[in-house]
């Protein structure tokens, strides 16, 4: 068979290849990802979008989680002065059911348990970034409102926010204060009130006393919930951090250049074009013509 | 009985064939670039022998005619393979530029806005009655709205661009068929081998061009041929040139017309086929998934936006502009409120409510999209822009390689050698030198003859 005459054809057509070769090499070196267009593998990019939104997620949990256990850490701080609050309430109350007080140091007494119950309503009120605590889902104004004579209304509702804080993970992120300040037998400022209203009348001190613990108690109760809140949201985190760390070797995988194995791509395509211009420069520089005396 | 003037014009008729020949040469070496020329070869035959008698004697050598070196098998498969390659180059390039609006990495993140509204969800599930949040949302929302219907906007844009292509391309056809016919009737004309070598390389290379744009078959007839389409639409058949042309259709996409035959479906190859196809299958079937994600997401949204109460109580109403229909939807995607607090956050319609906002957030693993989830539906299209562009690439890396290898066998054949003319030309020359020495000796001869007798007065 005769011999394709056109050797260029050939040559240019080879060149272009390794060129392009060249150039994808280069493109990975200099991304440091394999699939730098849906077309490089489309079965990968789609697989990204999904490792996307997981990491998304990822990210927008681990940044709620932050605000969350700081709202949790301050609900559970301000209960713990309410818990503190209330011990010296109960002290004061055994004090005044002594029965050996003066009538002055009972008013004394019983002005002190009204301070303390100033101060827990306004515990009660706390708000943390403009949203009150303890106010249900109702939290867009202050929950307990003195009413004077020692009534205490609540305007909040018995309802909790939940919360996504990983995939398929959710948690309740709010005690309403229908059940830590007015549970029902447990409320806690008609304690207050009935106690400081029995010392400075010397009337039913122990029962107002029982009362106050039963109140004491429920709280006391009910703040574990923040605290295994906050240990949910720290073994979440924990999780979180784990989980971004395989999201993104995901993505390395489905994604990434192996640098050792573009490195050797692109010295093998620079190594067969240079081998090529080589080729093609000293190839066909002469014909028949050259060597016919003219 | 033979005679020195016999040998004089059998020497004479050997430097006229070779000098033929020297012209072949000089010609094949002319035309070494040109694209579709064959390569010529000069017949040599014998001349018929004179008998004066016995022996019969030779009469010399004679240029027969010059035939170029064509295998018409090949070049019709040539043409079928530039077909299948222009119908996939112009397939990729158009689908390239469309994948770049589904390439995280050139700035339209898909996949990457709608995360970035379901964050901006989530986040607003801590504090629903921060403000600031809220408007991230509503930020977030229309970033979304604006991706689909920028993306879905954009390709629009690229399918009147083909459309101008197609419309060039057509022009481009119909300029080929005209000249191919013309050919065509020159070819006729011409009795001369010779003369025909030129024209039907120039006619087997318009076919070629034309191939590129559309597919045409070529059939062979007693007049020279004519050409079909694919499908057997006549584009060229005796003087008949059909005319080709371009009208715009209801929705305004140009469709391809050869005389009164609508040929935009039935076309097989070509350039053409890959613009209609890219057009049509490929960023139609983008928009038609965009729309699906648009239409699915934004009712969805809605549905369950509905379902809950603003900051200020209120019920929720549309949070997207509702889409009555998919087609199109993409296009009109947009947010429909533009008061943060409008969102529609509470379950119980305290403010400080986010059972909502979860319900909003649902939506992310619900299959709202045709039955896929908006992340899935999103990884759909990318899948298919990506896939579009890469099996074409594939087939066309295939498709070079065939057309490499027929080109390699053509040249072996039609090619143009120099090694081969050089020699050829030395063979020739030297042929002609010898020819012009044997007239010189017959001279001496004749000389001898005419100064019998003489004693040399003539020299």
């Amino acid at each position: 068979m005769r011999v394709a005459p056109d050797q260029n054809a050939m040559m240019l057509a080879a060149l272009a290849k390794t060129t392009a070769a060249e150039n994808q090499a280069l493109t990975r070196m200099s991304t440091g990802r394999r699939v730098n267009a849906p077309s490089d593998d489309p079965a990968a990019a789609a697989a990204m979008v999904d490792n996307d939104a997981s990491q998304s997620r990822n990210d927008v949990y681990t940044s709620n989680a932050e605000t969350l256990q700081e709202q949790l850490q301050t609900a559970d701080s301000t209960l713990s002065s309410v818990v503190t609050a209330l011990q010296r309430a109960m002290t004061l109350g055994v004090q005044g059911a002594n029965g050996t007080l003066s009538p002055q140091d009972q008013q004394a007494i019983a002005a002190e348990v009204g301070g303390i119950r100033a101060e827990i309503l306004g515990l009660a009120n706390s708000s943390f970034q403009g949203s009150f605590l303890f106010a249900g889902t109702n939290s867009t104004q202050p929950p307990y409102l003195d009413n004077g004579d020692g009534i205490v209304t609540y305007q909040g509702n018995s309802a909790s926010n939940v919360a996504g804080i990983s995939d398929g993970q959710t948690m309740a992120i709010n005690l309403p204060g229908s059940s830590l300040f007015n549970a029902v037998g447990a409320d806690v400022f008609q304690a207050l009130s009935n106690l400081e209203k029995q010392l400075s009348t010397a009337g039913d001190i122990a029962s107002a006393n029982t009362q106050l613990s039963a109140a004491y108690n429920n709280v006391v109760q009910q703040r574990v919930f923040y605290g295994n809140a906050m240990n949910q949201l720290e073994r979440t985190q924990q999780f979180l951090g784990t989980e971004k760390v395989d999201l993104s070797q995901q993505e390395q995988d489905l994604v990434g250049a192996d640098m050792a194995e573009t490195t050797s791509a692109l010295t093998q395509a620079e190594t067969a074009r240079t081998a090529l211009l080589e080729a093609s420069s000293k190839v066909s520089q002469y014909t028949l013509f050259d060597f016919i005396p003219g | 009985m033979s005679s020195i003037m016999g040998s004089l014009s059998i020497a004479v008729r050997a430097m006229m064939a070779d000098q033929g020949a020297l012209e072949v040469v000089s010609n094949n070496v002319a035309n070494i670039n040109t694209p579709g020329y064959a390569r010529e070869r000069a017949n040599l035959v014998e001349e018929p022998p004179v008998q004066n008698g016995s022996p019969i004697q030779g009469n010399g050598v004679a240029l027969q005619s010059v035939t170029s070196l064509r295998d018409r098998v090949l070049e019709l498969r040539l043409d079928e393979e530039e077909q299948t390659k222009g119908k996939l180059g112009s397939y990729m390039e158009v689908m390239s530029q469309a994948e770049v609006y589904f390439n995280s990495g050139s700035g339209h993140d898909l996949g990457g806005v709608l995360n970035s509204f379901f964050s901006s969800l989530s986040q607003l599930s801590t504090d629903p009655t921060s403000m600031a949040y809220r408007q991230q949302v509503l930020q977030a929302a229309q970033n979304l709205a604006a991706e689909v219907s920028g993306d879905s906007k954009s390709l629009t844009t690229l399918q009147s661009q083909v459309d101008q292509t197609v419309t060039q391309q057509v022009q481009q056809a119909g300029q080929l068929l005209t000249q191919i016919a013309a050919l065509n009737r020159q070819i006729g004309f011409n009795d001369s081998d010779e003369q025909n070598g030129a024209l039907i390389d120039q006619r087997t290379q318009l076919i070629r061009n034309l191939s590129q744009l559309m597919d045409v078959r070529v059939v062979n007839n007693a007049g020279g041929i004519s050409l079909t389409t694919g499908d057997g639409t006549s584009l060229i058949a005796g003087d008949h040139v059909a005319s080709l042309s371009v009208h715009p259709d209801g929705d305004g996409k140009l469709r391809v017309f050869v005389d009164d035959a609508d040929v935009t479906d039935s076309l097989q190859g070509g350039s053409l086929r890959g613009l209609l196809d890219a057009r049509d299958q490929g960023i139609g079937g983008l928009i038609g998934q965009l729309d699906q994600f648009a239409a699915g997401l934004s009712n969805a949204l809605n549905t369950a936006h509905q379902q809950g109460y603003t900051l200020s109580g209120a019920q929720g109403g549309n949070l997207m502009a509702p889409q009555a229909t998919v087609s199109g939807a993409a296009a009109r995607m947009q947010v429909a409120i533009t008061d943060p607090a409008d969102i529609a956050a509470s379950s119980d319609g305290s403010a400080g409510s986010n059972g909502n906002v979860n319900n909003l957030l649902a939506l992310q693993n619900a299959e709202v999209v045709n039955g896929r989830t908006p992340s899935d539906a999103v990884a759909d299209i990318v899948f298919q822009a990506g896939s579009d562009v890469s099996n074409a690439s594939a087939e066309l890396d295939g498709e070079q390689a065939v057309l490499d290898q027929l080109d390699q066998q053509r040249s072996s054949l039609s090619g143009v050698s120099l090694d081969e003319e050089a020699a050829n030309m030395v063979r020739f020359q030297r042929s002609y030198e010898a020819a012009a020495r044997v007239i010189s000796i017959i001279d001496d001869l004749t000389l001898t003859v005419i100064n019998i007798g003489t004693g040399g007065a003539v020299s």
